[in-house]
This record gives C-alpha cells, sequence and structure tokens, in this order.
C-alpha cells in the first residue's frame, strides 16, 4: 500500500488497525462488552508491540536506531505515548484515557506515513555519536509523558466544562505526576543533548531556534512547578496551565520549521523529497 | 513587586551602561560588570539591603527573570540573528531596523539585557541558597543541587564568555603547526563548504596566531563514503520547458515485489540489476490495458522510458549517499619536536588539550590533503559539565526527597 510518497510496511498498518480498534472498543458499553478493558488494553498492546517489531526491523536493515527522520521519530512518538498509557495503567484505573491515547497515536502513525521521509538514509557523521540515542530516547519518553499529561488534563478539564464540577484531584494529581517526570526526562534530554553538541561543534549551546524552543518548553514548565502552590483555584489554573506548556512541547517538535530563523537550524528534519528537481532533456 | 522591578531596573540601566563604557574588549564582560556594579550600588544603602536580598532570593523575582528571558528567548527565535545590515533593512525595513539595532535585537543573545537577565537569575538563586535554611537536610538537598548546578552552569557560561576563544587550523598532510588562526567565526562552516577555511585565508595576515599547548602534524586525511545507492526517478513532462522534471523518487532497495509506485499505474513483479549495468524492471501495468511489460534501465548512461502518452516517464540513475566518516590522523609534538602520542579526529571525537577542543571541521574540495580544523579554547566547559553532574544528581535525589503534590 502506498500513501503520499512512501511506501508503508506492514506492522505500522496493523498498529494503526490496533489503536482503532482500541477506540472503537471504547465507544462500546461494558454491558455489551463485559471484558472492555482487557480488549482496551491488549489491542493497546498489540500495537505497540507492532510499531516496536517495524523499529527493531528497520533499525537492523540499516544497522542504526531508527531516529533520524521526521518519519522515523512519528513512529517513536506514538509508540512512547502508547508506552507512558499502558505502563500507567498498571498502577492507575486510566481506562477513561483509553479512546484518546488510542485516537492521539493512530493520528501521530497517520502523520508519520504521509511524510515523505520515509525512505532509509545513512546516518552522516555529525549524528554517529554515542549520545544520539540517549539523547532522542530521553526526549521522546518526555514527549510522551507530557502528551500523557497534557491528555489527562484535557480529559478534566472537558469533564469540568461539561458538569461545572471541580477537577478530580486523582486526574490532576496523576496528571501532575506525569509532567513532573515528563521535565525530569526533559532535563536529562538538555543535558545530554547540551554534551554531546560540545563534542559535535564544541558549543554546548548554539542558540539555535530547536534548542532555544527546547529552553522556552523547559523554562515554562519550570515556572509552572514553581508558582502552582501558590495559584487560586489550583488544579483548575494547574490543568488549564498544563495544556499551554504542552503546546510550547508540540511546536518545540513539529513547528520550528515554519519560524524565519529555522534556515540555519542544525536541528530541522529534512524531508527527502525536498531537493531540487532534476532536469532531464528529451531523449 | 514594585522593588523587584527597580533591582531589575537598576542592574540593566548599569548593564547597558557598563557595556557602553567600560574599556573592556568582551561586550560580555562589559555588560557583567555593568551589571555587578549595578547590584553593588543597588545594595550599597544598608536601609534598603535587607529588602533588597529579600527580593533577590525571592521566588517571585527569580520567576520574574525566568519569563523575561523566557520571552526573549522566544524573540530571538522570531528575529533573524547576526545577518547584514542590508537584509535587515529588505526584511524588516530601515526603521524597525533601526530598533532592532539599538537595542541590540540582532544578537539578541550576547545583547546587554538577556545578559544581564542570565547573570540576574544567577545571582538571585545564589542569594536564595546563601539565606536558605536547612539546605543540606535529606529532605531538601537534591532542591540545592539543582540550584547549585544553575550556578555553576551560569559560572561556566560566564568564564566561557569572557576567556573562550575560536580559530582555525588548516593542515595539509604532513604539515606540523602549534599555531592556530584566533577568533574567526567558524558557526557558517559545515562539512558542504569551506567557508571557514576561506576566511582564515582571507584574514591570516590580519588576525593573531595564538599558541597551541603542544604541536601537531597531520599524518593522513581521509573521506569516506557510502556506497552509492541507484533510485528510480517518476519524470514528468514540462511542456513550456520541453524537458523532464522529477516528480519523485524511490530506493531502488526498497521496492519490493508487488508494491506500487505512486503516481503510476504500475505494479512491480521483479526488479534485478543485470550484469552488463542494466536494471531489469517487469511490471504490470494495473491501468487500461492490464499488460505485463519489461523496462531496462542503464545505470550508467541513464535512459528514460515514457509512459501513458510520453507524460510521464521513469529512469534509474545512481545517486550519492553522502559522506560516511572524515578522518584526520595526527601526530602530537612537544617543543622539542618528540613524539608525544597520535590521535585519529573525527567528527564527535575532537582531540582534547586541556582546555583546548579541535575539531575536524572542514576540508576542501580542490584539495583533498587538506584538513581543517576548528579549534575551540573554553575553560568553561568544565564548570557547566561539572553543573549537569549536579543537576543529574540534584534530580534524582528530589524524586526521592521531596515531590510536591497538587
Amino acid at each position: 500500500m502506498v500513501i503520499g510518497q512512501s511506501f508503508i510496511p506492514l506492522s505500522i498498518m496493523i498498529a494503526m488497525c490496533f489503536y482503532l480498534l482500541s477506540l472503537t472498543t471504547s465507544f462500546i458499553p461494558v454491558k455489551i462488552l463485559p471484558k472492555k478493558n482487557l480488549v482496551e488494553y491488549g489491542t493497546m498492546v498489540l500495537a505497540f508491540v507492532s510499531t516496536v517489531i517495524m523499529m527493531l526491523s528497520r533499525g537492523i536493515d540499516t544497522s542504526k536506531a531508527p531516529f533520524q527522520t521526521l518519519y522515523e521519530s512519528l513512529i517513536l512518538f506514538s509508540s512512547c505515548i502508547c508506552f507512558i498509557y499502558l505502563v500507567f495503567s498498571l498502577k492507575y484505573k486510566i481506562s477513561f484515557l483509553n479512546g484518546l491515547v488510542a485516537l492521539v497515536s493512530f493520528s501521530v502513525l497517520l502523520y508519520a506515513t504521509l511524510k515523505s521521509d520515509s525512505e532509509i538514509t545513512f546516518l552522516p557523521p555529525a549524528l554517529q555519536s554515542f549520545w544520539f540515542v540517549p539523547h532522542v530516547l530521553l526526549y521522546f519518553i518526555a514527549y510522551g509523558l507530557l502528551t500523557f499529561s497534557c491528555l489527562l488534563s484535557m480529559h478534566g478539564l472537558l469533564k469540568h466544562i461539561r458538569k461545572k464540577g471541580e477537577i478530580s484531584v486523582k486526574t490532576a494529581k496523576l496528571s501532575y505526576t506525569s509532567m513532573f517526570i515528563g521535565l525530569i526526562f526533559l532535563t536529562f534530554g538538555l543535558i545530554t543533548g547540551s554534551i554531546w553538541a560540545q563534542r559535535a561543534w564544541g558549543d554546548y549551546w548554539s542558540w539555535d531556534p530547536k534548542e532555544n524552543w527546547a529552553l522556552i518548553s523547559w523554562l515554562i514548565y519550570l515556572i509552572i512547578i514553581h508558582q502552582f502552590k501558590s495559584m487560586k483555584n489550583i488544579r483548575k489554573m494547574f490543568t488549564v496551565l498544563n495544556i499551554v506548556a504542552y503546546a510550547s512541547v508540540l511546536f518545540t517538535y513539529l513547528g520550528i520549521q515554519t519560524l524565519p530563523t529555522a534556515v540555519k537550524s542544525k536541528h530541522i528534519y529534512k524531508e527527502a523529497l525536498s531537493e531540487k528537481p532534476q532536469r532531464k532533456p528529451v531523449s | 513587586m514594585f522593588l523587584s522591578w527597580l533591582v531589575l531596573i537598576i542592574s540593566i540601566f548599569f548593564g547597558t551602561l557598563g557595556s557602553l563604557i567600560f574599556p573592556f574588549e568582551n561586550a560580555g564582560i562589559r555588560t557583567i560588570t555593568g551589571v555587578i556594579l549595578g547590584l553593588l550600588l543597588a545594595f550599597i544603602n544598608p536601609l534598603v539591603w535587607d529588602r533588597l536580598v529579600n527580593i533577590s532570593k525571592s521566588k517571585k523575582f527569580i520567576i520574574l527573570l525566568m519569563a523575561i528571558s523566557m520571552m526573549l528567548t522566544l524573540l530571538g527565535t522570531f528575529i533573524i540573528q547576526k545577518a547584514t545590515t542590508a537584509e535587515y533593512f529588505k526584511i524588516y525595513g530601515k526603521f524597525a531596523s533601526q530598533i532592532l539595532f539599538y537595542l541590540s535585537f540582532q544578537d539578541l543573545f550576547n545583547s546587554s539585557i538577556f545578559i544581564t537577565c542570565l547573570t540576574l537569575i544567577g545571582i538571585s538563586i545564589g542569594v536564595y541558597l546563601v539565606y536558605k535554611k536547612n539546605t543540606l537536610s535529606p529532605r531538601d538537598i537534591g532542591i540545592t543541587l539543582i540550584h547549585l548546578a544553575v550556578i555553576f552552569i551560569f559560572i561556566g557560561a560566564m568564564v566561557g564568555k569572557i576567556l573562550a576563544d575560536k580559530g582555525v587550523l588548516a593542515l595539509s598532510i604532513g604539515d606540523v603547526s602549534d599555531q592556530y588562526q584566533s577568533q574567526i567565526k567558524s558557526s557558517s562552516c559545515n562539512f558542504d563548504c569551506a567557508t571557514s577555511y576561506l576566511e582564515f585565508q582571507k584574514n591570516i595576515n590580519k588576525g593573531f596566531l595564538k599558541k597551541l599547548p603542544l604541536t601537531i602534524r597531520l599524518d593522513q586525511f581521509k573521506i569516506e563514503n557510502y556506497p552509492t545507492e541507484y533510485r528510480m526517478y517518476l519524470l514528468h513532462f514540462n511542456h513550456k520547458l520541453k524537458t523532464y522534471e522529477t516528480t519523485t523518487s524511490w530506493a531502488i532497495k526498497e521496492m519490493k515485489k508487488g508494491s506500487k509506485p505512486q503516481g503510476t499505474n504500475l505494479q512491480i513483479k521483479e526488479i534485478t540489476l543485470e550484469k552488463d549495468n542494466f536494471y531489469k524492471l517487469i511490471v504490470k501495468d494495473i491501468g487500461d490495458d492490464k499488460k505485463q511489460k519489461v523496462m531496462r534501465f542503464n545505470t550508467e548512461n541513464p535512459n528514460i522510458i515514457t509512459l501513458d502518452q510520453s507524460k510521464k516517464a521513469l529512469t534509474i540513475a545512481k545517486k550519492s549517499s553522502g559522506v560516511k566518516k572524515y578522518l584526520s590522523k595526527v601526530t602530537l609534538l612537544n617543543h622539542q619536536k618528540n613524539i608525544v602520542s597520535s590521535y585519529d579526529i573525527l567528527v564527535n571525537r575532537p582531540l582534547i588539550l586541556g582546555s583546548y577542543y579541535i575539531f575536524q571541521s572542514s576540508y576542501d574540495s580542490q584539495n583533498k590533503n587538506l584538513s581543517i580544523f576548528e579549534i575551540v579554547y573554553d575553560p568553561g566547559v568544565v564548570y557547566v559539565f561539572t553543573g549537569f553532574f549536579l543537576l543529574t544528581v540534584g534530580v534524582l535525589l528530589s524524586l526521592f526527597s521531596r515531590v510536591r503534590t497538587l
């Protein structure tokens, strides 16, 4: 099957199907499907396994970690969101979030399949670093945690708007916990990125637009952590701020290309077909 | 809140004044000295001392500074940095450009206001730590280390700002040198260009040479490429220009049996590389005629095979996969010209001589024996990395010692 300009691996199609199945299941009442939670969780596990298989096979094919292109990073992003949800589900009863997580993970995979940089490319010398894998992994685990936290906040806020009640303590606490751990991973991501940049280019910080936005999102979360206790209506304020902060994370990941300063950035994902078209004379 | 603003304004005022009048060469040093002087003058009155200390260590003041720094950083991602005056006039117009120049926002991250904010954050966190109680209690040690880490990072950045140097060293195979060309901007240099080297040549007599701790001899310079790959290109006929233009392409190795290259009505049945540099492609037309076709593409002298009424065509051509490795084998000699050691400099594997970092930076496409190195001297790195270490430990400890909850 071909969508956009790429060939879609079977495992990605299977993962997308499982996400859709999980999403559909979340709408079915427990009366009709008594083991609804188990089916939801099972399909999410299968979707996660499918994306991991895809990444592993791509990694084996190319003998490198499949984190280089936007296409690859989106698949990793979707896996991380799903993984974080599955881990939190083991301890907390959050099946109410299943549909939302499945929808987001499915959308991320769909977006990946529409990207034109799915072809396997060789690793340039600057990316051949020990720090490449830990830096990317730490960041995407952070993105997964912050996405999960934002989804919880969105769920809480929607419920609050609909029922005009207080945002539940459980939702707010869980959202805060995942945000706090996400911030820790963001910090480690920043540290590993700085060390890598120092080893590759001599500057641990070069005020590149991507670096700047990573710093901005880190500072936003830091300000929330420092300030939320002194806020009135603490849970509602935290929920709103958490959603706003997440917008900065999304922009750091996907929006940098739109900035006027992005042209000189070393961190921009280059789409394979952005090369100038080749002209061939009529033979 | 009023006094927070007062401290900030005094510091910014003296920071800006310092950046204009102090006789130091480095703008960063001028600003930092100005800020410190501003704060000292603000603190000198014993009547306001306690209150100003209270403000400096207050969470609100630090948050305010963080918010300002964040807004300035955000602005720096929207305003093009370090462009030429002509470019600013063209993009923003003369009036807006003059405002940018007045505020030094064309180089925002080195501007007085930005450096002042960062310096104040560092000082405020320092004051907070000095006056904070129970900093070493098991409950608070993590948080203390995190704040201490930030101070270390700021100190490292300041030391770097004041003492760091950058330069270029270009060596041909067999060349020996213990000097480099100092203070040449190398940010524009990458592996596809030799900008830095061109600047090096241009400025060789203008700049000044600085000594390295050891002498370097280049023994070997090698550029290793990835194997060449073949790609199939889908071409579209441009009637105006009377040429075929590429609309999309696929790596041959990814074209599997049964796949359908998008934009065509073809389904691949077989694709094989023959001995005489030809790719044989067997396809099934899944459009109107449903026939099976055999196409042969010359890889050495690419030919075009037209599809539906010659509007579209296919070709297979070589595509360079890029550079795999840049390797400079160097020998280090002491001042008596005795061999000390040898080292392989690669991207991501600089040669470290004390606070000197020697990076593989570029090469000359005309002279493949010439390797170009970037020399970075930054004694602040050690403080920054100590800060990173403290930050890591602090964050991990804070996980167990003090988790805030809603």
